[in-house]
């Protein structure tokens, strides 16, 4: 690129017949267009310009949009011959636990002498229970049920204990 | 898909990382009568990107609820959950009653079945039994008083023969032992 830069002379402002004339004191600036690109030999249209796509790293993948039916739903229901084991294994292993409500429940079962309430459980439904097992460390009762019973009058369980040594303590129903 | 009487309980758990979610439905004891769980959704970082803030709200309700909800084969009276972020969205896909249960610290009401309303839009205490400190019961949008009403009775003639919150716990111990490969 070639700058050329010519300065115009200095004239004074005001000429003999009181005229103003003017100056412009910013050199002239000419541009060889020789050094520039020569557009003449540039092809202007997306047809000559091509990019070698073995330069090019594509990175991404499908977006991936979930459909309901992508989603694996694992069947079980009691309902289902074919998938009741399932649930039964599933569910059924977990007990429900009841925690003690002794502060809550007013009622009292009768006590012999010397004999105190713990704790009380419930509503448990008694004629339904395969299983019960104390927990002791958070005090809760664990309640294994029959699926298949029909029962549904619901009881509540006190544990009762003598106050003597080597007492055992005691379940009641109520 | 049959009609119960049952209890519908919609458990969803997990981050923006990994989110997943389980149906139970019980009977009026807390029996299982239909326990459904999807396995867990990990959604990729482009993925993340690209739903944003919405992504979440997308798994959750969306994906999650609605194929749980989709394939529950037993019909609860009441489906019950406990994330104030899917209940309005429970009870557009579940076609029943949907309310969110907690326990509460509150002084016990005058009665079992005493209904009190609060200060809060869509919540309510509830003495469901005679045993345990009223339940706070949040509504979705513009249920009327009458759904509040029977979803009140259902809830409390559950509460004579099971604990209400406590399915919750034995989904959370089920997904967990599906996690850990125990059984399934």
């Amino acid at each position: 690129m070639d700058f050329t830069k010519s300065f115009p002379e200095v004239h004074a402002a005001r000429g003999n017949n009181n005229e103003i004339k003017i100056y412009s004191l910013v050199p002239d600036i000419k541009i060889k267009s020789s050094g520039l690109i020569n557009f003449n030999n540039l092809i202007c249209n997306t047809k000559g310009i091509k990019f070698q796509d073995k330069y090019l790293n594509v990175h991404g993948s499908r977006i991936k949009f979930y459909n309901i039916q992508d989603i694996k739903i694992s069947k079980s229901s009691l309902l289902n011959f074919k998938s009741a084991r399932n649930a039964l294994k599933i569910m059924l292993q977990f007990p429900q636990e009841r925690p003690n409500k002794l502060k809550w429940q007013k009622l009292r079962p009768t006590l012999a002498p010397g004999e105190m309430v713990i704790a009380w459980y419930g509503p448990i439904v008694d004629g339904a229970v395969l299983k019960l097992v104390l927990n002791k460390q958070p005090g809760t009762l664990m309640i294994w049920y029959d699926a298949r019973s029909r029962h549904f009058k619901s009881k509540g369980l006190f544990l009762c204990r003598r106050l003597e040594s080597g007492s055992r303590p005691e379940w009641r129903w109520m | 898909m049959a009609n119960s009487s049952g209890l519908g309980y919609i458990y969803i758990e997990g981050s923006e990382n990994s989110v997943r979610g389980s149906s139970l439905v019980v009977d009026v004891r807390g029996i299982p009568l239909d326990f459904r769980y999807t396995d867990p959704v990990r959604p990729t970082r482009l993925e993340k990107i690209l739903y944003g803030n919405a992504l979440d709200t997308y798994l959750r309700e969306e994906l999650i609820l609605q194929s749980l909800l989709d394939s529950v084969e037993v019909n609860p009276a009441l489906w019950i959950c406990n994330d104030m972020d899917i209940l309005n969205p429970l009870k557009n896909f579940g076609r029943v009653k949907a309310v969110l249960i907690a326990q509460s610290n509150h002084q016990p009401l005058e009665a079992i079945g005493h209904v009190e309303s609060t200060a809060e839009d869509n919540v309510f205490l509830l003495q469901a039994d005679g045993v345990s400190a009223p339940l706070r019961l949040i509504f979705p949008d513009n249920t009327r008083s009458d759904e509040i009403q029977q979803a009140a009775a259902l809830l409390v003639e559950a509460a004579r023969t099971m604990d209400l919150p406590e399915p919750f716990t034995r989904i959370q111990k089920a997904l967990s032992s599906l996690v850990s490969g125990a059984e399934i």
